[in-house]
Order: C-alpha cells, then structure tokens, then sequence
C-alpha cells in the first residue's frame, strides 16, 4: 500500500510544554535542568536560551554565567514521551495513521487525508498552524518513507515535500546525521571526509556494512524506501486489548482456558479500576501456521467480570482448534463504556435488582451457546393471516404493547403445513358433520365459523380460508379450514390446522 | 394419652418437614390464593407450590394443547406482573397469538429452539438456575427419577417453577417431580344451550401432589377465571363474541 509520511518534529518540546503551564516565561530564556553525576546540566534550552549560547548538556553554573536573567525548571509535568503521546492522540483527527518516534517527533501517515484539507501542502500548514496554536513549535517534511520526511524536517527546510519516490534527490544534500545514526557512526564517516548522503550512494553496502557497521546501511535503506520501515501505530482511545505472548507453542484446552482466564483477570483489574465494562468481547489465538481464530462473547449489560466472561467463554472454547500450537493470545473489546452502577451486595437481595441480574445473565449465556435465531421473542403481528400473525422481535429490549387484541380463539400450536382430514359437510357454509384425522374418526358436535381469512392480495394470490373451531363428542378441540370456496363434489379441501385447548 | 400439644407448634414442625421434603420456600406468609379455590383442600397449606416441578401428562396433541393451556392459567392466576417466561419449545411449535387468551402477552415469554435433547437439557437447567425467570415451560419426555431430581435440586435453590409437559406415551414412572397432572378437554357447556363452542373446559386430574392431595376437577377457565360447570350452567348470559365477518392478510 502506498503511503505518503508527515514528519512533525517538536523542536523545542520540553521548553514548550514548561511555558504553556508558566505562561509568564514565555519568550524568556528557558532551560530544563536535571542531575547528572553530581552537576545540574541541561536538558532542553528555549530558543531565547539558545540564541544566548546555551546548548544542550551545558553545565547550568556555566549557562548562568552566559545568560544571567536564565529561567531554569527542574521537572517536567509530564514524562516527555506521555507527552508525546497526548499530542499523538490529538493528531488522530488528522489522520488514523500515527506512529510515535521518541523523544520529539511523531509520524503522521497522510496518504488518503490530505486532499480533505487542500492538499498537500495546506494540510502541512494546517498542522503547523495548530500546532503553533497550542503552543508548539513544528517543523514539518513530508515524503514517501518515515526515514526521509525525518531528514528533511530535522536537516532541511521546514514545509519541504518530497515528490513520490524522489528521496534520492532530496537527501542528496543532506548530512549523513539525518540518517537518524549514531554519532559515533556519524564521526568516522566525517573523519573519512562522507559529509553529504550522495557521497554515500554509490558506495557497495558491503563495503559501508564493514566499515560502519549494519546500522549505516539498514538506516539509508529505510530512508531511501527500499526497505519498509515498520512503525507501531498508536492505538485511539477506547478500545481495550491485552496480549499474551508464549515462548512455546500451547496446545492443551487447560492452557488456552488458564491464560484466558489470566487475560479476563486483567481486563477485570484495568477496566474495573476505571469503572469500565464492555458488551462486547473477543478473543483470538494465533497459530504458528500463521492462522488466527476468534470467539466472541456479547453481554446485554456492560461489564467486567472475569469470572463471569470465563464461563460465556468456556462455551464456545472447545470451538479454537490449537492445530500445531497457538502462538499469540489476545483478548480485546472495541468500546469499553462506563459500568452501569452495581447495586452494592446488601442491595441486591431486592427482588428488582437481582431479577434483572438474573435474566440478563440467562440470556448471556443462552446467546453464548446457541445461535442468535434460537433465543426469541415474540410479539402479535396487526395480521390475521395465521402464519403472519407473529413475528420475532429483539429479546434484550421490551418491545412496544401492541392495541390489538383479537377476541377469537387460536389453537396452541400451528401445523406446518397444515394436515389433510377427509370431512363429511353435506351442508354447505356449514361445518362439517364429521371429519377423519389419523385413522379416527370425529364426530362434531359444537361447532363456531366459519371466520373467513383472505389472502393478504398486496403479497401473494390464492384461494382464502374458511376457519371453524371444532369441538367432537369428547371435548376435543380443533381449528379446521376449508380452502376456497364449498364445492359438493370436492372432499380434498379440508385441512387440520391446530389444536385449540 | 398425654396432654394435648399446642397446634401451632405442630404446624411449625410439619413446616420444617415440608422444607426438608423440597419445598424450597415453605410459604409462611403466602396466603391461599381465592382464584384457586377449587384446589384449596389437595395443596400443601392450600397455596399451590411455586419453586417446585410440576409434570403434565400428555400423550396426545390434543391433550398437550390442554394441557399447556392449563399452565398458562396457572400462570395467570398465581404470578404478579412483570411476567418472565422461558419456553423452550423442544420438538413441538408454539403458537404466541393462542396465548392472549390466558392472560399472557407474547413479549413476556422467551422461546428457545433446542436443537436437540443434550442442548435442551441444558437450556432447561440454565433457566431453572436463573434467578430473574419466574417459570420455565418445556417439553421433556424422559423425565425419570435422576433427571426430575436435578432439576428439583435445581429449582429448589432459585425459587423458578417449572412445569413440564411429559408427552411420553409409557406408563407414569416414578419421579421427584413435585406433582403429577393430567389434563384433558372435556366437552364445554354454554347457558340455555346455546349453539356453539362454549370457554375451554377440562378434565383435571391431579395424581399426586406432595403435602396434598390427589384429586379431580371439571372446571372452565373464563375471562374471570376458573369456574366450574355447574356454577357456568347456572349463568343465563354469555358475553357473545364479536368477529368481523371478513379479513384479509
């Protein structure tokens, strides 16, 4: 897939962060100081600071000395790779491809989002801009490969954009420190006079991997695209994912049903904590045959229980098939939201409270084993057609009451399809005197009907029904039809369709 | 012979004997419910047993139908609204419009299609377990004595009553199941005679009921309830039923 990389590097990320929580040192000289052996030295400098000649890891005594009016802070709010890592998150409405690089840049993969700000170059401005809003300096590249956006941002010009696959061209003129190479990498190509990245190029790999090492060679070709560099993206906030990784291939069901049972306990310990749950959960092993399988749990109400997601589970465990062994666990859940508020234990004795509980977790488990169209409810459809007159609706919400209300009766259970009964009904429009289902024979002595239902015609033709509710000399009760229309002559339109009570 | 015993004291040890017999929550303060007067004198205490197994004898798809409409009343009569119902409707169809007719909304009640009789057992016992189910129906015809103990066992701890149609057609066997019914249609009676099929009318034998007593019944179930045929036969007004004459769809 094609990507188009945005480097965005926090110059002055330290000092920046300071001044938007003590905005009166804004344009002050500034510097970060922290202990090192002994000696107060400095971490980051203001730009003010650095204009004076203070630079990083300058004792502070001698930094005092050059600049008397120095503001110096010895703590950051935050560790500056969380920092990092807020901005990152905030960035996520530019793209959904963010990649960190500690401590100051982060990637941005632009590829398919620019063209919704202009292009581009004023999707770069706009970051910049918004980025200077917030209180941050930037400086920005955009090229085809993380490794070249990074050089061009930190050793070029600001705002530069590499046209696709022209990364040659644009390093050519570079310091071989933009390779993002160690300086002392970086000092013996100096010592042998490699001062620009093109004098680089022509060079064998061979010959560069035995002088300077794999690290000179692997970096140039990350720059120049030739191999992918690979870079973790940041997650967005909300959804929750735990993995567990095994040296050994697992096999066994006690194995696979342990670390889950490890995974639902951390998820119970960090959901929890947060008064979190989820309705939704998934688990998934990968083989060592690179194959992955996963099961899924979904709950009616939110939740966190460990112990109570192991046995949704342990239905459906039996389902992974670990083959050669399972490599990889991973238990995730798209959209954590917030616990609905557990009645506390002396509350729960109320017969409301535990009844929902109880019910809840009833259909939890009935949907953790069967399938979605086993578990229904039903409601009674506004249609006399008896096949049509009820139809399934959703189990975990109480479905709207209906104003109907039939006043007739209706048997307990419908024949599908109805059975043939052979009738004796000299009358016509009358029910039949006698009719024959299954060998025996019934004699009818009460009888209602006929209540004449129609084909509903805006679906489908045919002929329409004549009901009559039967009852023999035992008491027996039977809903028969007649199809269509009575004809003397014709005995074969006779059918039992249920058993009333 | 010794002094006389006071009879409360007596009636609190029978109590503890009937806990120990498996009525789960011996009903202190459950008084006899009016609407099942007829049941009165042949239940334990005269309030019929919830928290228990009850079995339904029903061979014929003519007495199952009788007999499910029968535990729909029951249902009616002795549970308070918010209703929930399990059904698990194994190797016969349900039919939800029928149930209006005894006083159940189609909502209230949660079907299950068991694939098959391991699955359906273990969805019977999953129901029977939940606290939240005020009774469970289902078909089940193997209904021997270890079997109707687990699931005695099982409802004597959530307080679910069940009732089971047993369409086996073999001979009653012997079970842990709190009673035995058997329920058949019997033919119906309308006031002067009238033509037409009267309020379902059935034939109801209770064959054992622990702590009570056997015993056996005609009785109609109206829309104010049971009654019996007599007490039917002396009404001289039936409120006639108004259908339209022609429906389509």
């Amino acid at each position: 897939m094609r990507a188009r990389y945005l480097a965005i590097w926090f110059r002055y990320l330290p000092t920046d962060v300071l001044v938007r929580q003590q905005p009166h040192w804004r344009k002050q000289p500034l510097v970060w100081v922290e202990p090192e052996h002994g000696t107060m030295r400095v971490r980051a400098a203001s730009p003010e600071a650095q204009q004076e000649g203070v630079y990083v890891d300058q004792k502070l005594a001698d930094a005092r000395a050059l600049v008397p009016a120095l503001q110096e802070a010895h703590q950051l709010p935050q560790p500056i790779d969380l920092i990092l890592h807020h901005l990152g998150l905030w960035l996520i409405r530019f793209s959904p491809d963010i990649h960190l690089h500690p401590p100051d840049t982060i990637f941005i993969n632009s590829f398919g989002c620019d063209h919704l700000w202009g292009g581009e170059e004023a999707y770069m401005r706009t970051i910049h801009r918004r980025m200077a809003e917030l209180g941050f300096y930037t400086q920005v590249a955009l090229a085809d490969t993380p490794g070249a956006a990074w050089a061009c941002a930190h050793y070029g010009k600001s705002f530069t954009t590499v046209p696709p696959k022209q990364q040659k061209q644009a390093l050519a003129q570079l310091s071989p420190i933009a390779l993002r190479i160690p300086e002392s990498v970086q000092a013996g190509l100096a010592k042998l006079g490699f001062l620009r990245i093109e004098q680089l190029l022509p060079l064998p790999a061979s010959s560069l991997r035995k002088r300077f090492g794999e690290v000179l060679v692997r970096q140039l070709h990350f720059a120049l695209g030739d191999i992918p560099e690979w870079l973790e993206p940041i997650h967005p906030p909300g959804g929750w994912m735990s993995r567990f990784p095994c040296l050994h291939p697992v096999r066994g069901g006690n194995e696979i049903r342990h670390i889950l049972q490890h995974l639902l306990t951390e998820l119970e310990h960090q959901l929890g904590s947060k008064q979190q749950g989820a309705r939704h959960f998934r688990f998934t092993i990968f083989r060592v045959d690179n194959k992955r399988q996963s099961i899924d749990v979904e709950t009616q109400l939110p939740t966190s229980d460990a112990a109570y997601l192991l046995r949704l589970f342990e239905a459906r465990l039996p389902k992974l098939d670990p083959h050669q062994g399972i490599e990889l666990f991973q238990l995730d859940t798209p959209a954590p939201e917030p616990l609905l508020i557990q009645q506390e234990r002396c509350w729960t004795d109320t017969v409301v409270a535990q009844d929902t509980v109880g019910w809840t977790s009833l259909l939890d488990r009935l949907h953790s084993k069967l399938r979605r169209d086993q578990v229904q409810r039903y409601v009674v459809t506004e249609k006399h057609w008896p096949e049509l007159a009820c139809a399934s609706v959703s189990v975990a919400e109480d479905p709207p009451q209906l104003p109907l209300r039939l006043a007739v009766v209706r048997p307990m259970c419908l024949l599908d399809p109805p059975e043939p009964i052979g009738v004796s009904a000299p009358v016509p429009d009358y029910p039949p005197m006698l009719f024959r289902y299954a060998g025996e024979v019934h004699r009818v002595v009460r009888a209602d009907g006929p209540e004449r239902i129609e084909q509903p015609w805006w679906i489908h033709s045919g002929q329409h029904r004549d009901y009559y509710l039967v009852e023999d000399e035992f008491g027996r009760r039977y809903w028969i039809f007649r199809l269509g229309h009575y004809q003397p002559e014709q005995r074969d339109n006779w059918f039992l369709h249920g058993y009333c009570p | 012979m010794g002094k006389s015993v006071d009879p409360l004291v007596l009636s609190a040890l029978r109590r503890e004997i009937q806990a120990l017999g498996g009525l789960a929550t011996p009903p202190l303060k459950a008084l006899p419910n009016p609407r099942l007067a007829f049941l009165r004198d042949h239940l334990p205490h005269g309030v019929f047993p919830l928290g228990a197994v009850h079995e339904f004898r029903c061979a014929q798809p003519e007495s199952w139908a009788a007999s499910a409409a029968f535990v729909l009343s029951l249902i009616q009569v002795c549970f308070q609204p918010p209703l929930r119902l399990v059904w698990i409707a194994h190797e016969q169809p349900v039919y939800p419009p029928a149930w209006s007719s005894f006083g159940i909304e189609a909502p209230q009640v949660l079907v299950i299609h068991p694939s098959h009789t391991t699955e359906a057992r273990w969805c019977l016992l999953e129901s029977l377990r939940a606290s939240g189910v005020q009774a469970v129906i289902a078909n089940w015809n193997q209904l021997d004595m270890t079997t109707s103990r687990q699931f005695q066992l099982a409802v004597e701890s959530s307080g679910v009553t069940a009732f089971l149609l047993n369409t086996h057609k073999r001979p009653v066997q012997q079970n842990a199941c709190f009673s035995r019914w058997m329920v058949q249609s019997a033919p119906s009676v309308l006031p002067d005679d009238l033509p037409g099929v009267g309020y379902p009318t059935w034939h109801i034998a209770l064959q054992k009921m622990r702590h009570g007593l056997p015993g056996e019944w005609t009785m109609v179930w109206t829309p104010d309830g049971f009654q019996s045929v007599s007490s039917l036969r002396q009404q001289r007004y039936v409120t006639p039923l108004t259908t339209p004459l022609r429906k389509i769809g």
